[in-house]
C-alpha cells in the first residue's frame, strides 16, 4: 500500500481519515516535528527529506516543483500537486482539495497501484500535467486534458518516469 | 488616560508587564508598550496623556503593524514568499477564503492541527488595519 506524505498546506484531518476510510492508501499527516520552527519549515528543507524517502509529497504548492527542481533529485519518490489551472481567480475553497482528488481518484482508478516515482503530476479539474526532474531541471512530458485516452496517456507517462535510467 | 479611550484589540488578558519578556516598547511618545509574553500580546499604558485622533489612529497601526508582524512571515523559501502563517506552510490566501466559505477560525485550525491564536492575531491584526479612511 503506498504512503503519501501531505505537505502541511493540505494536511487537512478530513483529507487523511478519507484515505483511512477508503483503505487503499495511507495518507501521512504533516509531522508534528516539521511545525517546530517559528518561520515554517522552508521549502530547502522539507524537500530534502521527503524525496530521500519513498512516500510521494502531496501539495497545493504549485511552485514549488519548478522552484527548486535544483535541489530534488532525479530519482524521487514523486511530487502531486493539487489546484486549479492558470487563470482560476481565486484560491482553492474549503474541501475542494478533497474534491479534486478524488474527482481524479474515481478517474483515475489504478492511482493507487501505478508508481508515481520520478514524476511531477499537477492535478487540475481540467487537466493532469506530467513533468520530470532530470538533473535540477524541470522538463514538461504533457499536459493532458480529460478527453478520451488521457489515463492511458497518464499510466505510460508515469511507467516512463518511473522506469527512467537513473545517474 | 483612561483604558476605554483606546479600544484595544480583543486580548485575551490585560496583563502586567513582566520582567524577562521582550519588551516592544514602540509607543513610548502615548505611553503605551506592547510586549509579548509566551504567545499573548499585552498593551499596557503607563501615564499616557490625551490622545487626538492622529495618535489613535497611529496607535492602532502600530498595534496591527506588531500582529501583523507576529503572524506572518513572507520568506522566498516558504511557498516561494507568499505570505504564510507563521510556524506554517498555510498560505493566508488559503485561511481567508476558506473562512469566506463558512470555515471558522476554530474549525481551521482543527482540521489543519495548528494553534488558533495565530490565525486570531492575524486577523486582529488585518482587521485593525482596515478600521480606517484609505480616502484621505
Amino acid at each position: 500500500m503506498t504512503t503519501f506524505q501531505l505537505d502541511q498546506n493540505v494536511n487537512r484531518k478530513t483529507l487523511a481519515r478519507r484515505c483511512f476510510a477508503e483503505g487503499r492508501a495511507v495518507a501521512k499527516r504533516f509531522p508534528v516535528e516539521w511545525k517546530m520552527y517559528d518561520k515554517g519549515f522552508k521549502d530547502p528543507q522539507l524537500l530534502p527529506i521527503v524525496m530521500a524517502g519513498n512516500r510521494p509529497l502531496v501539495t497545493n504548492d504549485r511552485r514549488i516543483a519548478s522552484d527548486y527542481a535544483d535541489i530534488i533529485p532525479t530519482a524521487n519518490p514523486g511530487i502531486i500537486i493539487v489546484g486549479y489551472p492558470l487563470g482560476h481567480i481565486c484560491p482553492l475553497r474549503r474541501g475542494e482539495i478533497e474534491k479534486i482528488i478524488w474527482d481524479f481518484k474515481s478517474r483515475f482508478p489504478i492511482w493507487d497501484s501505478v508508481t508515481w516515482s520520478n514524476s511531477v503530476v499537477e492535478i487540475t479539474p481540467e487537466w493532469v500535467e506530467v513533468s520530470h526532474i532530470d538533473l535540477g531541471i524541470l522538463n514538461l512530458d504533457e499536459r493532458i486534458d480529460y478527453s478520451d485516452g488521457w489515463a492511458e496517456k497518464l499510466e505510460n507517462h508515469l511507467k516512463i518516469n518511473a522506469n527512467k535510467r537513473l545517474p | 488616560m483612561s483604558e476605554a479611550l483606546v479600544p484595544l484589540p480583543r486580548f485575551e488578558e490585560w496583563n502586567e508587564i513582566k520582567g524577562q519578556s521582550q519588551n516592544y516598547a514602540l509607543m513610548k511618545d502615548y505611553g503605551i508598550s506592547v510586549e509579548k509574553i509566551g504567545d499573548e500580546f499585552s498593551f499596557q499604558f503607563v501615564g499616557a496623556e490625551l490622545i487626538d485622533d492622529e495618535k489613535w489612529l497611529a496607535l492602532r497601526l502600530l498595534v496591527s503593524a506588531t500582529l501583523l508582524h507576529e503572524s506572518v512571515v513572507v520568506d522566498p523559501d516558504i511557498r516561494g514568499g507568499v505570505p504564510v502563517l507563521r510556524g506554517t506552510r498555510i498560505s493566508l490566501s488559503q485561511i481567508l477564503i476558506e473562512i469566506s466559505d463558512g470555515e471558522t477560525v476554530g474549525g481551521f485550525a482543527d482540521e489543519y492541527d495548528i494553534d488558533d491564536k495565530m490565525i486570531k492575531h492575524f486577523l486582529e491584526g488585518l482587521s485593525i488595519h482596515l478600521d480606517r479612511s484609505f480616502a484621505k
